[in-house]
C-alpha cells in the first residue's frame, strides 16, 4: 500500500460503517439511523478534504497485491467533486429516509447495502485503472440491487431482475474490452492509455474494445438502445434510493464514458461523432417517453435518461471539437454535477408525497402540493432548473452544452463543410429542451396548482405537517445548492469548471463566456417557447382527456366543471402506444425466451446424443459379448434391425421438425422440439433397455441358475445387489482387459 | 532403512490404514467416530503441510513392476497443490459429514471409504509417473463407488453403477493410450515440458491417437463432452458432502491427469497447431456451453449444481487447452476456486435437503430468512463462481480469457473468451434466481411463522470457512498466482 491512505479510507470507511450499522441496527434501530448518517457526513467531510487536496494535483493510492490484480486509485478535481457531491447526496437521502422507512421491514438490510453502495460508488469514481473501475462497478450493481428490490413486490422484483441481469451481462461484455484492451496496450491504467493512446496513429484498433467497454458504462449510464432496465428500476426503489440511483450510479456509468472518450479517444472526432449521435437518440427518446408518462417517479426516471444524452452529447462533442472543445469540457462536468442535484431535489418531493399518500400517479396525487410553500420551493428549484430557465444552475449547463455545438457549426462553416447533420442535432437539443418543459410543466401544474376535486380537503388537511422537520432540512438542504449556482454561476460553477476539466484534459476556454449575453439566452428561451407550445396544445389537448370510469378518483378543478355525462372526468391518459415499447416487443422476448429456447433446445439435442449414444454403444457391447458367449446367433439379426429402427425414427424426427418450422412460429417449436428430443430418446431408451433384457433372458435361459426361486420381498435386493456385481464384473472386465493389453505393451518394449 | 522420503509414503498410507482400521475399532459413541477420523484428516493436512514445506522434488519407490517401471511416489508444484487443496476440504467434509450422516445404518462404511478415498487422493497428487497415477486413479474410482451408493436405494445405486461404467471406459481409454506411448519416451517419469523423444515425433499419428485417448479418457473424469454424462446422474443420487467431493475434489482427478499428460509427457510443444489441438479447444468450450445451458433449466438443485459443474470444469480444461502460461496459470487458478465454490454449494444445498427437505429450485422462496448463514455463504460461493470481483472466480476467468486472447489459437482467440463470458452470464442465470427468491421472498411473505433451520455447528463451520476463503481471496492470491505462475513458466519453457 503506498500514497495517499485518505482516498482508501474513503472507499473503507463506509463499507466499515455498514457492518458497524448493521450490527447496530440488531439492538437500536434509533441509534442505527443517526450512525448511518453520521458515517455520511464524515465521509462528506473526508471528501472535502481529499479535494481540497486534489485540487492542488492528482493524488494516488496503490495497494499493488489486492485480489492478485492490484488497486489503484487517483484523486483530481473532477473525482474529487464527485466524491463530495455523493458524499453529500448520500446524507440527504439518509436523512430523509429515517421517516421514509419507517413502516417498512428490513431497514437495517437497506442501511447495511445502501452503505455498502456508497463505498463502491465511491470506489468507482476514485479509480485509476479500468480493472479496478470494473471491480467497483460490479459490487456496485450487486449492492445496489438490493436497494431496487426493497419493498419486494412483483414490480421491484421483475424490474431488480432486469436490473441485476442487464448490469450483469454489459458488464461481462465491458470485461472483454477491458481485457482486449489490456491485451493490446498492455496497460489499465488511464493515465498511461492516455499517453499511448494519443502517440497512436491509427486508432482503429482500439475500436472494437472501447465499444465493448462502452456498452458495460453505458447500460449503467443508461445510454440508448440499453436504457430499457432504467425506467423499470429507478420507479420502483424507495423515493430516497431512487435519487442515488438517477443522480449518482448512472454518473458512475458516464464517468467510465467519458473516461473512454477522453483517454483513449482524445480529440477524436469518429469516436465523438459515435456518442453524439447515440447521446442525441438518448436525449430525444427519454424526454418523449417522459412527456408521455404519468407516474411521477417514472417521469423523472425518463427524464434521467434525457439529461443523460445531454451529457453524452456534450462528451461526443468533446472528441469532436478537438482542441477547441473547452465549452463542451465544462458544459459536459457541470450538467452532470446539475442533474446530481436536481434529481436529488425532485425525488426526495416524490418521496415526501409517497410518505403521505403512496401514491404517485398524477391523476391522484394533484393538487398535493397546494398550501405547501417548503414543498413547492424545492420542487421549483429542480424544476427550473432542470427546465434551463435563465439564473438557474441548469441554464448555464445547457447553454454550454448548447454554444458548443454551435461553436462546431461555426468550425465546419469555416472549413466550408456541409453543416446540415449538427443543425439537425442543434434543433434536436432545443427541443428536447422544449420537451423537458413541458413534461416538468405538466407534473408542476398538475402538483401545485390544478385541485384534486376527490382528495383535495384530505390533502389541504396536511397543512404543514406532511413531513417530519428533520425531512424537511434533508428536503431543504437538497435544493440549497441549486439557487446558488444558479445566481452566482461566475463565482461557483466556473471554479467548479476549472477544477473538473484536468480529469477530461481540457482547458480553460479562450474568452470568458458571458452567460446571460442574448445571444447566449436566445437557445433557451426557443427551448421554453417550444415547451409552452408543447404543453398547451399537445400536453392538454392530446395527453389530457376524459378518463375512463372508474379512474376518477382526482381530477383537476377545470376539467372537472367541464366533466361530460357519466361523470367521465379529465384527467392524464396513457397515450404510449404499447407496440413502441422496447422491452417488452425486442428484449423480453429474444434474451428471456428466444435465445434461451433456442440455447437450451441445441444443447440438450447435442448433450442427449452423447449421453444415449455412450449407453447404446455400452449395451450393444455388452450384448454383443453375451451373444458370443451364448452363441445366440440370431440375436445378431435383431441388433441390426435396432440399429435401423434408431436410423428411422431419428430422420423422421428431423423431418417433423423441419416441417414444424414452416409452419408454425419458432416458440412452438422449440416446446414441441423439446417434446420431441425427450420422446425419442426415451424410445431408444427403452429399445436398448427392451433389447439389453431380451439378451439376457434368452442367456439366462441357457444357464443353470435363474432368480426365480428368489422370495418376492427380497426381490428388489437381489435386483440391486446383481446390478452391482454385474456391473462391477463388467468394470473389472474391462480394467482387466485393459491392464492385459498394457502389460503386454510394456513387456515386449523391454 | 529409514529416511525423510519416507513421509511420501505415509501420506497416502495413514488414511488408507485408518480406513482399514476403523471397521474393528469398536467406536460405538458418536464422538469417537467424530475424533477418529477428524484426527486422521487431521494428521494427513500436517503430513501435507510437511510434505510441501521440506520434501519438494524428492521422490520414493514404492516398488517396481519391472526393471524399468517403479511404482514412484515424488512431489512437485502441481503436487503441492492439489494434496494441500485435497486435505484441507476433506477436513471441513469430514466434519460436515458427522452432522449430515448421523445414525445412519452404513454409517461405518461411509467413514472408511470416506477417510480411503483421501488416501487414494493423496496418491494421485503424489505419483511419479503415469504408471502409479493410473493404479490411484482406478483406486479411487472403486473406492468412491460405496460412497455414491451410500443409500442404497435404487437411484443412487444406478447412479454409482453409471460413475462406475463411465469412470472405467475412461480409465482404459487411458490404458490403451499409456500403452500406445510407451516406447516413443520414458514414461517411468513425469517430466515438465514432456518426455517424447526426437524420433518419436515421426511416428505423429500413431502418437495423436494415444494423446487423444488418454485426453479423452481423463477427460472423462473431468465431465468433458462426450463422457460427461455421469455428473448430472451421480451427483444428485449421492450424499451431499459426496457430490460435494465428487465436484471438487475428485473430477478434479481427471484435469489433474490430463495436466500431467499434456503438459509432463506429450508436452505442449508437440500439441501446438496439431488438429487435436483446435478439437480439444472446441470439445472444451461445447461443453462450458452444454453444461451451462442446460443447468440454465434445470429443476432439480443438485442436478442444476451437477450440470454447472460439467461447464465449469471444461473452463479449466479451456485454460489447459490453450497451451499457454497465463492460461494455465488461469486454469489452476480456476481449479482452486471452483473446488472452493462448488464445495460450498453443494455442502449449502446439503443443509437445505437435510434441514428443509427441500429438492426444487421453485422450493426455496424465503429460504434466506431461515437459514440466514447457509444462504449467506451460498450467495458468496455463487458470486464466486460467476466471477464477481473481488472473489476468487474473477481472477481465474480474468487469467483465462487474457490467456485466450494472447494465445496463437486463431479463431479460438476470440471465440473462447466470448463463449467463457456467455457460460458466465448463464452461470447468474442459474444461481441469481435462487439468492433472489431466498432472500426477497416477496411483500406478502409470511414473516410470523420464521423459524430458524440453520444446521448445527459441524456443518455450519466447514461451510462459514470455505465461503470465508472466497472473500480473503481477496488479498491471498497474489502468492497463489506467482506460484502457479512460476510452474506454468516453469512448463511452458518462459
Amino acid at each position: 500500500m503506498t500514497g495517499n491512505l485518505s482516498l482508501f479510507l474513503l472507499i473503507i470507511w463506509p463499507a466499515a460503517g455498514a457492518l458497524l450499522a448493521f450490527w447496530l441496527g440488531r439492538r437500536n434501530k434509533r441509534r442505527r439511523d443517526y450512525f448511518s448518517m453520521l458515517v455520511a457526513f464524515l465521509e462528506l467531510a473526508l471528501a472535502l478534504f481529499v479535494l481540497t487536496e486534489a485540487g492542488q494535483g492528482a493524488v494516488f493510492f496503490r495497494w499493488d497485491s489486492f485480489g492478485g490484480f492490484g488497486l489503484e486509485l487517483k484523486s483530481d478535481g473532477l473525482r474529487g467533486i464527485y466524491c463530495v457531491v455523493t458524499s453529500f447526496m448520500w446524507l440527504t437521502t439518509l436523512m430523509f429516509s429515517r421517516e421514509y422507512f419507517h413502516h417498512y421491514r428490513n431497514r437495517n438490510r437497506y442501511h447495511f447495502f445502501t452503505l455498502l453502495t456508497l463505498s463502491f460508488t465511491i470506489g468507482v469514481f476514485l479509480s485509476a485503472d479500468l480493472v479496478t473501475t470494473f471491480l467497483f462497478f460490479e459490487m456496485m450493481s450487486f449492492t445496489s440491487l438490493v436497494m431496487v428490490i426493497n419493498n419486494e413486490k412483483p414490480p421491484a422484483i421483475a424490474a431488480a431482475k432486469l436490473y441485476i441481469f442487464m448490469a450483469l451481462g454489459c458488464g461481462l461484455v465491458m470485461l472483454l474490452g477491458i481485457q482486449m484492451l489490456a491485451e493490446l496496450m498492455g496497460t489499465v491504467n488511464f493515465d498511461e492509455l492516455f499517453t499511448l493512446c494519443s502517440a497512436m496513429a491509427d486508432k482503429s484498433s482500439l475500436f472494437l474494445p472501447a465499444l465493448l467497454m462502452l456498452v458495460g458504462f453505458g447500460a449503467k449510464a443508461g445510454m440508448f438502445p440499453l436504457h430499457i432496465w432504467l425506467p423499470e428500476a429507478h420507479p420502483v426503489a424507495p423515493a430516497p434510493a431512487s435519487a442515488l440511483l438517477s443522480g449518482v450510479l448512472t454518473k458512475a456509468g458516464v464517468l467510465g464514458v467519458l473516461a473512454i472518450t477522453t483517454n483513449l479517444f482524445y480529440h477524436d472526432g469518429g469516436w465523438g461523432l459515435l456518442i453524439l449521435a447515440l447521446g442525441t437518440i438518448t436525449m430525444v427518446l427519454g424526454a418523449v417517453l417522459g412527456l408521455f408518462t404519468m407516474d411521477l417517479k417514472r417521469i423523472l426516471a425518463c427524464s434521467s435518461v434525457s439529461q443523460i444524452g445531454f451529457i453524452l452529447v456534450g462528451t461526443g462533442m468533446q472528441g469532436l471539437l478537438g482542441h477547441h472543445n473547452a465549452l463542451a469540457v465544462r458544459g459536459t462536468f457541470l450538467h452532470m454535477i446539475n442533474h446530481s442535484l436536481i434529481k436529488l431535489a425532485l425525488f426526495l418531493v416524490a418521496g415526501a408525497i409517497n410518505i403521505n399518500i403512496h401514491e404517485l400517479n398524477l391523476n391522484k396525487i394533484r393538487g398535493f402540493g397546494r398550501g405547501k410553500p417548503i414543498l413547492h420551493f424545492v420542487f421549483l428549484m429542480g424544476a427550473l432548473s432542470i427546465m434551463g430557465i435563465p439564473l438557474s444552475s441548469g441554464y448555464i449547463s445547457k447553454t454550454l452544452l448548447h454554444e458548443s455545438i454551435v461553436e462546431y457549426i461555426h468550425l465546419l462553416e469555416g472549413l466550408g463543410q456541409s453543416t446540415l447533420f449538427y443543425q439537425g442535432v442543434e434543433w434536436l437539443f432545443l427541443l428536447t429542451g422544449g420537451f423537458t418543459v413541458a413534461y416538468m410543466l405538466k407534473i408542476y401544474l398538475a402538483l401545485f396548482w390544478e385541485t384534486n376535486e376527490g382528495h383535495q380537503e384530505e390533502f389541504d388537511a396536511f397543512d404543514h405537517h406532511y413531513l417530519r422537520r428533520k425531512s424537511n432540512v434533508a428536503l431543504v438542504a437538497s435544493a440549497a445548492p441549486l439557487p446558488v449556482l444558479g445566481l452566482l454561476p461566475y463565482q461557483t460553477m466556473n471554479p467548479l469548471a476549472d477544477l473538473g476539466q484536468s480529469f477530461m484534459h481540457g482547458h480553460s476556454p479562450d474568452h470568458a463566456v458571458h452567460y446571460f449575453a442574448w445571444i447566449n439566452l436566445q437557445g433557451a428561451v426557443y427551448s421554453i417557447l417550444i415547451g409552452l407550445l408543447i404543453y398547451f396544445f399537445f400536453v392538454r389537448k392530446v395527453l389530457m382527456g376524459r378518463l375512463p370510469l372508474g379512474e376518477g378518483a382526482g381530477v383537476g378543478a377545470k376539467a372537472g366543471a367541464k366533466a361530460g355525462a357519466g361523470g367521465r372526468q379529465r384527467g392524464y391518459l396513457n397515450r404510449w402506444p404499447q407496440w413502441l415499447d422496447l422491452n417488452q416487443r425486442l428484449y423480453q422476448p429474444l434474451f428471456g425466451r428466444i435465445l434461451p429456447g433456442l440455447g437450451h433446445f441445441l444443447a440438450k439435442g447435442i448433450y442427449i446424443a452423447a449421453e444415449k449414444g455412450f449407453d447404446v454403444m455400452l449395451a450393444l457391447s455388452v450384448s454383443a459379448g453375451i451373444i458370443l458367449a451364448g452363441k445366440v446367433h440370431h440375436l445378431a439379426a435383431l441388433s441390426f434391425g435396432g440399429g435401423l429402427a434408431l436410423l428411422l425414427t431419428g430422420g423422421l424426427t428431423a423431418g417433423r421438425l423441419i416441417y414444424g418450422i414452416t409452419q408454425k412460429g419458432i416458440d412452438d417449436v422449440i416446446t414441441q422440439g423439446d417434446q420431441l428430443i425427450r420422446r425419442f430418446f426415451a424410445a431408444v431408451d427403452r429399445a436398448a433397455a427392451a433389447y439389453h433384457e431380451a439378451v439376457s433372458r434368452r442367456v439366462d435361459q441357457h444357464s443353470e441358475f435363474t432368480f426365480s426361486s428368489i422370495p418376492k420381498e427380497r426381490k428388489e435386493e437381489y435386483d440391486t445387489w446383481r446390478g452391482i456385481n454385474s456391473s462391477l464384473s463388467y468394470s473389472l472386465l474391462l480394467f482387466g482387459i485393459g491392464l492385459l493389453a498394457a502389460m503386454i505393451f510394456l513387456l515386449s518394449r523391454w | 532403512m529409514i529416511n525423510e522420503t519416507m513421509i511420501l509414503a505415509l501420506s497416502p498410507l495413514l488414511p488408507f490404514g485408518a480406513a482399514l482400521l476403523l471397521p474393528f475399532l469398536k467406536l460405538e459413541k458418536k464422538n469417537y467416530k467424530l475424533m477418529y477420523t477428524l484426527g486422521v484428516t487431521f494428521c494427513n493436512l500436517l503430513i501435507a503441510f510437511y510434505i510441501v514445506r521440506h520434501l519438494q522434488g524428492r521422490s520414493l519407490v514404492l516398488f517396481k513392476i519391472t526393471e524399468n517401471m517403479p511404482i514412484l511416489l515424488r512431489a512437485d508444484g502441481l503436487s503441492a497443490l492439489y494434496l494441500l487443496l485435497a486435505s484441507f476440504l476433506w477436513l471441513g467434509v469430514t466434519l460436515y459429514s458427522h452432522g449430515y450422516i448421523a445414525h445412519d445404518r452404513f454409517e461405518n462404511r461411509y467413514y472408511a471409504f470416506l477417510t480411503a478415498v483421501l488416501g487414494s487422493l493423496m496418491g494421485l497428487g503424489l505419483s511419479g509417473n503415469i504408471i502409479t497415477f493410473y493404479l490411484f486413479y482406478e483406486l479411487m474410482t472403486f473406492l468412491a463407488f460405496p460412497l455414491i451408493c451410500h443409500e442404497m436405494t435404487e437411484e443412487p445405486v444406478k447412479a454409482a453403477i453409471t460413475f462406475l461404467i463411465y469412470s472405467i471406459f475412461g480409465a482404459t481409454l487411458v490404458l490403451v493410450g499409456i500403452a500406445l506411448l510407451n516406447g516413443l519416451g520414458d514414461i517411468a517419469l513425469f517430466s515438465p515440458g514432456g518426455i517424447l523423444e526426437p524420433a518419436a515425433l515421426e511416428k505423429s499419428t500413431y502418437l495423436i491417437i494415444a494423446v487423444m485417448l488418454m485426453l479423452f479418457g481423463f477427460g472423462c473424469k473431468a465431465g468433458m463432452f462426450p463422457l460427461q454424462a455421469w455428473l448430472p446422474i451421480a451427483h444428485p443420487a449421492a450424499p451431499a458432502p459426496i457430490s460435494a467431493v465428487l465436484s471438487a475434489l475428485i473430477t478434479k482427478a481427471g484435469v489433474l491427469g490430463v495436466i500431467r499428460v499434456i503438459y509432463y509427457m506429450v508436452g505442449p510443444a508437440y500439441l501446438r497447431g496439431t488438429w487435436l489441438h483446435s478439437f480439444w479447444l472446441a470439445i472444451t468450450l461445447l461443453t462450458v456451453f452444454l453444461g451451462s445451458m442446460l443447468a440454465f433449466r434445470e429443476p432439480l438443485l443438485k442436478k442444476r449444481l451437477a450440470y454447472s459443474s460439467v461447464s465449469q470444469l471444461s473452463y479449466i480444461l479451456f485454460g489447459l487447452a490453450v497451451l499457454e502460461p497465463t492460461g494455465f496459470t488461469g486454469a489452476l487458478l480456476q481449479m482452486v476456486s471452483h473446488a472452493f465454490a462448488k464445495l460450498v454449494l453443494f455442502l449449502c444445498v446439503g443443509a437445505i435437503i437435510h434441514q428443509a427437505h427441500f429438492h426444487h429450485v421453485g422450493e426455496l422462496k424465503g429460504i434466506g430468512k431461515k437459514m440466514p448463514v447457509v444462504m449467506w455463504c451460498f450467495t458468496l460461493s455463487s458470486l464466486s463462481l460467476i466471477g464477481i470481483p473481488p472473489l476468487g472466480g474473477f481472477l481465474s476467468k480474468w487469467h483465462l480469457i487474457a490467456g485466450a486472447l494472447n494465445a496463437d489459437i486463431g479463431i479460438f482467440s476470440w471465440l473462447g473468451p466470448v463463449v467463457l463470458l456467455v457460460s458466465a452470464f448463464l452461470t447468474a442465470g442459474y444461481l441469481l434466481p435462487i439468492i433472489i427468491d431466498a432472500f426477497f421472498p416477496g411483500a406478502d411473505y409470511d414473516y410470523n411463522n420464521l423459524t430458524n433451520l440453520d444446521p448445527g455447528w459441524q456443518m455450519k463451520g466447514p461451510l462459514v470457512v470455505f465461503a470465508a476463503f472466497a472473500l480473503f481471496q481477496a488479498s491471498l492470491p497474489s502468492r497463489l498466482v506467482s506460484f502457479i505462475a512460476a510452474m506454468a513458466g516453469g512448463l511452458m519453457g518462459v
